[in-house]
């Protein structure tokens, strides 16, 4: 036996092991710890910490106490604080290859609490994409709000515009009819015109020689008439349209002032387009939180179950795989999971059953509801569900309805321009979601009512929007869901824009009143130097079409006089010739 | 490194029995196949701790048939999917499904049942080929081994020092 048996190599084995298992048993709780950290960090993509491990062999249970899971948007405090997890599983069944636990127990879960320290965070592109972008609109938020001063001040800066741009039109109008001025005939030339007229007509033409050279001369002196008779046309012309464009601007000009302000109230009729978001401003950080909570079952554990699913299927002929040899065993199954709340005086707890993403094994859907007594807080507080992998893609569905909701000192915003908080308001709020493969789609109602918002900051709109708040008792908020389940976007549909730009508009008016008239004298100030030069320059273009008119008539009658002339002359002299013809007198 | 290779000449040149060193290969090869975290490597790594098998040839060749696993894994891989869907083994993996004890050995994991086959199929006819190999190296091969000038070289070198002085120990009786 000896000669192939070493009796202190057995032994030396047999030691070895066995201080190697001392070693690991003694390392367990760091090492489970380690792996359970390690595990839900990568889960969270943010640093998670708990605080003590406990385990026991047989069951196989393990404790996880104090658990804090850093919000990955926000790394100073915990997206969620558990108090103790407590996970009994199968060890027969793990060592099987499958994740058997009859319950996981949650207990003093809490959310939105504070970290001892930063917590680190591991950026997804995804989830920062995903993220609603608020802070910008919180900058837009920085243009101040229009008073009453302020939209005068607008009005007179229109008002100088428009003068300007009067004035630049009767410049150029100016110059167009000085031009045409220019071109009418001079004194010397009308002279002119009258000489040769005169002496064509006291030519007396007899015999055809000389008719043929007074008309030749007439013709002549038809065509440098017509000529000049043209430039007056154009001259009367521009001028008559000169002065009635010019007068029509005048005209309105002049209307600026009065009609201006007389408008204001229409333009203090403001949509709520022209005016910050003020219901994704103040309840978009808010509402994308309850959207995030509501949904983070689809949210959060949907996608691990799916990922564990698809890795499951997978074969590596590298690395192998386990083969489920018993086939009507789910892989991955809790069987109840119950969540208890540290918040909401412990009244909310939620339960789920039959946690698998092999539903066709177990041939139910994975549950889960939210039960909940009427409290301080609320008077009844409904939220059910399931969800299961069918043909390879996640179906589910979940409805909740809260009735007489009592939100108190619920901060909306809280940056150094400006914080906003609901110190009070009832809410009743229904809904209900769906997942279809990875599309999220639902839609719900939040009802506001005896509203009291407090506001403050280092923001001038602070104080306005207080008063606009203190006008508003009650309003509504639509939730319209969509997109992917684990960034879902949402948009709000709200009265509260509506009833906000109405108050504003009200508190605008309620200024106005005592400013129209220094409004008015302001406006009519800006246009009376336009308004002067204006109508000086129309008065003396209208003389100058009066004397272009005259003209043109002078020159008509200068030519129709030569033609009844000339007829006449040709008419003396076929009588004179018929006469001799005859042989009389 | 230099101490392990000292080790396997020395046991290769040595009386060593052949049948020491032929179990020795065959159980690495065994362990080499079988991935590392396996109850199986475990008790080979056991049975040579009990067994008079030599060591330094174990480790050696450990390393060995580790390196050629990852070569042979899909074989292994493909070989444990045809085993534990077979129709005519359903009773069996039936009966280890409910055993309480056999999961143990994790056979329901295509590479490592794979590998525990081949390395049991292989085992006894690799003792016999191992055993043939050393007595061939030492009969054919152990001198014109020893007139390589690379061995000539080694000779001088920190290695033979190291071999000499194991040899050295070991004809002494303190190895």
């Amino acid at each position: 036996m000896n000669k192939w048996f070493r009796w202190y190599g057995a032994a030396s084995f047999i030691g070895i092991l066995t201080g190697i298992g001392f070693i690991a048993y003694l390392l367990s709780d760091t090492v489970i710890r380690w792996t359970a950290e390690h595990g839900l960090s990568t889960l969270n993509n943010a640093e998670v910490n708990i605080e003590q491990v406990e385990w026991q062999a047989s069951p196989f249970k393990v404790d996880l106490i104090n658990i804090e899971a850093t919000n990955p948007r926000a790394p100073e405090s915990n997206r969620a604080q558990i108090g103790k997890l407590t996970v009994q599983l199968s060890f027969r069944e793990l060592m099987r290859g499958r994740f058997f636990a009859r319950e996981v127990a949650v207990e003093g879960v809490a959310f939105d609490t504070e970290r001892s320290s930063r917590g680190w965070v591991d950026r997804n592109p995804e989830t920062e994409a995903a993220r609603q972008n608020w802070q910008e609109q919180l900058a837009a938020w920085n243009v101040s709000l229009p008073d009453t001063e302020e939209l005068i001040d607008r009005l007179a800066l229109q008002t100088e515009e428009k003068v300007e741009q009067f004035q630049a039109n009767l410049a150029e109008r100016r110059e167009a009819v000085e031009e045409a001025r220019e071109n009418l005939p001079d004194e010397e030339q009308l002279a002119e015109f009258q000489e040769r007229l005169e002496a064509i007509i006291e030519s007396k033409p007899e015999s055809p020689r000389e008719i043929l050279e007074a008309r030749e001369n007439l013709n002549d002196l038809k065509d440098d008439v017509k000529s000049a008779a043209e430039q007056v046309e154009v001259f009367i012309a521009l001028s008559s349209d000169t002065l009635a464009v010019t007068r029509h601007e005048l005209t309105e000009l002049q209307q600026v002032a009065g009609g201006d302000l007389s408008r204001l109230n229409n333009l203090l009729s403001l949509s709520p387009d022209s005016l910050p978001n003020w219901s994704g401003i103040l309840f978009g950080p808010t509402v994308e939180k309850w959207v995030t909570r509501g949904n983070s079952i689809f949210q959060w554990v949907a996608p691990k179950l799916k990922s564990a699913r698809d890795e499951q299927q997978r074969p590596s002929r590298w690395e192998g795989r386990y083969v489920d040899l018993s086939e009507n065993r789910p892989k991955f199954l809790i069987e109840q999971i119950n969540v208890n709340f540290a918040q909401w005086q412990g009244a909310l707890a939620v339960n789920i059953n039959n946690l698998t993403y092999q539903h066709g094994l177990i041939g139910e859907p994975t549950t889960f509801a939210v039960n909940a007594g009427a409290t301080e807080r609320w008077s009844s507080l409904a939220l059910s569900g399931d969800m299961s992998f069918a043909g390879g893609q996640l179906l589910g569905q979940q409805q909740w309805q809260v009735l007489g909701l009592n939100l108190t000192d619920m901060t909306l915003l809280n940056s150094e321009s400006l914080t906003a908080k609901l110190l009070q308001a009832g809410v009743n709020t229904q809904g209900s979601t769906r997942v279809e493969g990875s599309e999220l789609s639902g839609q719900g109602g939040f009802d506001l009512s005896s509203v009291e918002m407090d506001f403050g900051g280092e923001s001038p709109v602070a104080p306005r929007l207080e008063q606009l708040f203190s006008s508003i008792q009650s309003f509504s908020l639509g939730l319209n869901l969509s997109g992917e389940t684990t960034s879902p976007s949402f948009a709000i549909e709200t009265d509260l824009d509506e009833q906000l730009a109405g108050a504003f508009a009200n508190q605008l008016r309620s200024g106005l009143e005592g400013q129209v008239e220094a409004g008015e004298e302001r406006l009519q100030n800006i246009i009376a130097p336009a308004n002067s030069s204006a109508t000086q320059w129309l008065s003396a273009v209208e003389a100058q079409r009066a004397e272009g008119q005259s003209l043109q008539e002078s020159l008509t009658a200068v030519l129709e006089t030569e033609l009844d002339d000339l007829i006449e002359s040709e008419r003396d002299r076929a009588l004179r010739l018929l006469r001799e013809r005859i042989g009389g007198n | 490194m230099l101490n392990l290779f000292a080790k396997l000449m020395k046991a290769l040149n040595s009386e060593t029995s052949p049948w020491s060193l032929a179990a020795a290969a065959a159980l690495a090869m065994c362990a080499g196949f079988i991935p590392l975290l396996s109850l199986q490597v475990l008790i080979i790594v056991g049975i040579v701790f009990s067994l008079r098998v030599n060591g330094s040839l174990f480790l050696a060749c450990w390393l060995f048939f580790t390196g050629t696993a990852y070569l042979l894994d899909p074989l292994f891989h493909s070989l444990g999917e045809w085993l534990l869907a077979h129709q005519g083994l359903s009773s069996f993996w039936q009966s280890y499904e409910q055993a309480n004890w056999l999961w143990i050995f994790q056979l329901h994991h295509t590479i490592r049942l794979g590998a525990t086959v081949v390395s049991l199929v292989l085992f006894v006819p690799a003792i016999f080929f191992f055993k043939w190999l050393v007595v061939h190296y030492r009969k054919d091969i152990q001198a014109r081994v020893n007139k390589w000038p690379i061995m000539q070289v080694l000779k001088g070198t920190k290695f033979w020092r190291v071999y000499r002085s194991l040899s050295g120990l070991h004809a002494r009786g303190q190895l």
